[in-house]
């Protein structure tokens, strides 16, 4: 079976949700695009909520006008003991970046966001990697052209 | 950049919905063409893309309630009811925008996600959630991308009804 494994798959909103995660307990954090199996996902669109707990995350929903993509910011890394093992400095600046991309995450704003796909209370989220504020009003035409060119070139051959 | 002005409200989909201002983005005032806010429900509806064209009364999406996504350019606005009428290639949508802070200006190109209301007379209100300028966008580039975006979306969703 192919892989896009390690690869920022670009989604549209509705592919991102039609995602299954796989039934097996022996790969419970594997993700499937129909037969193909995916990690990472790109997305761009217009931020329509968003619920900050300050020091612990921040949940935002990106609308690309085909659904809405659940994402999550972690803001803990400086008190998570998920980060206790790695090297302080290190730490800091992955602290002091998810900081940074915080404050780009505003209701209005058109945004890129890449990230993992992962599973919370049985939905599919896009744990957030970075931020990245879109300002050409033609940059959302451009995404969708690409995940339309793509899927239909790269990511549904993979299993054809 | 502007956000609402009010603490809480109730948008038409019966979500509670906070808008608080932060003080850290409030400094950053030169981005003026942004509505914000910081909404505690998540679970918010999409807004489907529409061009003004399609929005008719006999559209799918001439709904009351229905999530919209709309583009248009500015025709008039009303300082004392917040309503914008926007315009595209002869239609023209009516938007309240008092639970936004843009800077409006005639002429310019505005894309607003909201709930459309339809009002007793039939014609469509639609209740903005989010707006923002989007001057420079190609529009007919979108008109013509959202025809190829909604013809895969179209072929991916019958390919999984297939093999469900």
């Amino acid at each position: 079976m192919e892989s896009l494994h390690n690869t920022h798959v670009k989604l549209l909103a509705f592919d991102f949700l039609s995602l299954t995660p796989s039934s097996s307990s022996s790969h419970p954090n594997t993700i499937y695009r129909k037969h193909t199996i995916i990690s990472r996902t790109e997305t761009l669109g217009i931020i329509t909520s968003c619920d900050h707990k300050p020091d612990r995350f921040l949940r935002f929903t990106v609308d690309d006008g085909t659904g809405c993509i659940p994402c999550v910011l972690w803001l803990n890394q400086l008190t998570s003991p998920y980060f206790s093992r790695r090297c302080p400095p290190d730490v800091r600046r992955i602290a002091t970046m998810a900081r940074e991309f915080a404050t780009r995450v505003q209701i209005g704003v058109c945004v890129r966001v890449r990230g993992k796909v992962t599973v919370y209370r049985g939905d599919l989220q896009l744990t957030v990697g970075d931020v990245v504020v879109e300002r050409d009003p033609n940059a959302e035409i451009l995404h969708w052209l690409e995940c339309v060119r793509l899927g239909i070139k790269c990511y549904d051959r993979l299993h054809a | 950049m502007g956000y609402a002005s009010s603490s809480t409200l109730l948008c038409c989909h019966h979500q509670r919905v906070q808008l608080c201002p932060n003080p850290k983005s409030k400094s950053k005032s030169k981005s003026k063409s942004k509505s914000r806010a910081t909404m505690s429900a998540a679970n918010i509806p999409s807004g489907s893309l529409v061009i003004l064209q399609e929005l008719n009364s006999s559209s799918p999406h001439f709904k009351q309630g229905a999530s919209l996504r709309v583009t248009g350019k500015l025709q008039e606005y009303d300082v004392e009811t917040a309503i914008a009428v926007i315009y595209d290639g002869g239609a023209t949508l009516a938007v309240d925008t008092q639970h936004l802070r843009l800077n409006l200006r005639a002429g310019s190109l505005y894309q607003f996600i909201g709930e459309l209301y339809i009002q007793p007379n039939n014609e469509g209100l639609l209740k903005a959630r989010v707006g923002r300028n989007v001057d420079g966008m190609d529009l007919n580039l979108y008109q013509q991308s959202l025809k190829l975006l909604r013809q895969f979306q179209s072929d991916q969703i019958s390919h999984l009804v297939q093999q469900q």
